[in-house]
């Protein structure tokens, strides 16, 4: 900026005259009661930072969203009533083959509940032959 | 929460008032400029939200207003309804009591009055508001090349008006050259 540039900016400006200030505001007075008067109650409670507000309550609906998706023991599949014993589920499938065999006879078979004192027998210990059996291959 | 007019008019008004009279050239066009600054403000307060310079901001609605202003007034004096020129009234610099700077900004005043209006924008913002080609150029919405080619074209214009009454103003024995 050169001296004639300087000299230009140094030029003062004239003021706004004084009794302008009254008028105008008064003027405009009745608009920005009306403005505010318009603004509803939850612009009012939100401000001056709706956005944040609004992040906010984004963060707590994530939240809770993830929270409710990932409860420990959570039953994904609907029951309408308690879950039947072993007893209870052998009696109904006996129940349910008893009257198939009404219809359609065959050779009756019943499942019975296996006592606690036995031990479970895996489907393959039947195919391999004892230590007293192989010693009779030997 | 309403908008602190009061603050805001203490605060601006005075820049507001300047840049509006320097555009239109008329206290009473500066004045309508000024009042509905503040009425749409009023009307509509969340227009300041987010705003991070509100000079610069306020100055863009008074451009904007003075802008449309003029172009009313240009129709209206076309259709045969010419107000009567307020010269003295339009003057945007304060009163001198030495002479030669009363002369001056009388000089001065004229000077931009003949200036383009886009010109004498960019001149006012850049002199009186000291604002940067870049906050100018967002403020018009023009580029900053544009904006520094105006002021150069305004400045020198300028220039070329008030040579001799700067250099008579400035020190009576120096040559031209100086400016």
């Amino acid at each position: 900026m050169d001296d004639f540039e300087k000299y230009l900016k140094n030029q003062p400006l004239r003021a706004t005259p004084p009794e302008w200030r009254a008028e105008i505001l008064a003027k405009v007075k009745p608009q920005a009661r009306a403005s505010t008067a318009s603004r509803g109650w939850l612009h009012v409670w939100l401000w001056p930072s709706p956005y944040a507000w609004g992040a906010l309550a984004a963060a707590w609906m994530v939240i809770f969203i993830l929270n409710s998706a990932a409860q420990p023991g959570r039953n994904l599949t609907p029951q309408n009533g308690p879950t039947p014993t072993l007893n209870e589920m052998v009696a109904m499938i006996n129940e349910h083959r008893r009257e198939v065999d009404e219809f359609m006879p065959r050779e009756k078979v019943v499942m019975t509940a296996p006592s606690p004192t036995e031990h479970p027998v895996s489907p393959g210990a039947c195919l391999t032959p004892r230590r007293s059996e192989q010693s009779q291959y030997a | 929460m309403p908008v602190d007019l009061a603050r805001l008019y203490d605060e601006h008004a005075s820049a507001l008032f300047g840049y509006a009279i320097n555009l239109t050239r008329r206290e009473a066009d500066a004045r309508d400029v000024l009042q509905e600054v503040f009425r749409r403000l009023a009307a509509r307060p969340q227009l300041l939200d987010g705003v991070r310079n509100e000079r610069a901001f306020l100055l863009r609605l008074a451009h904007n207003q003075a802008i449309d202003l003029m172009r009313r007034r240009t129709t209206r004096e076309k259709t045969g309804e010419a107000v009567a020129a307020e010269a003295s009234a339009g003057h945007p610099f304060a009163a001198s009591t030495r002479a030669d700077e009363e002369g001056f900004r009388q000089a001065l005043s004229t000077a931009l009055a003949e200036l383009p209006p886009e010109q004498r924008a960019v001149a006012h913002l850049k002199l009186w508001e000291q604002l940067t080609f870049e906050e100018i150029a967002g403020l018009l919405d023009i580029s900053a090349n544009t904006a520094a080619s105006r002021y150069r074209y305004a400045l020198d214009k300028l220039r070329t008006q008030l040579r001799p009454l700067y250099n008579e103003i400035k020190s009576p024995w120096t040559t031209s050259k100086n400016i």
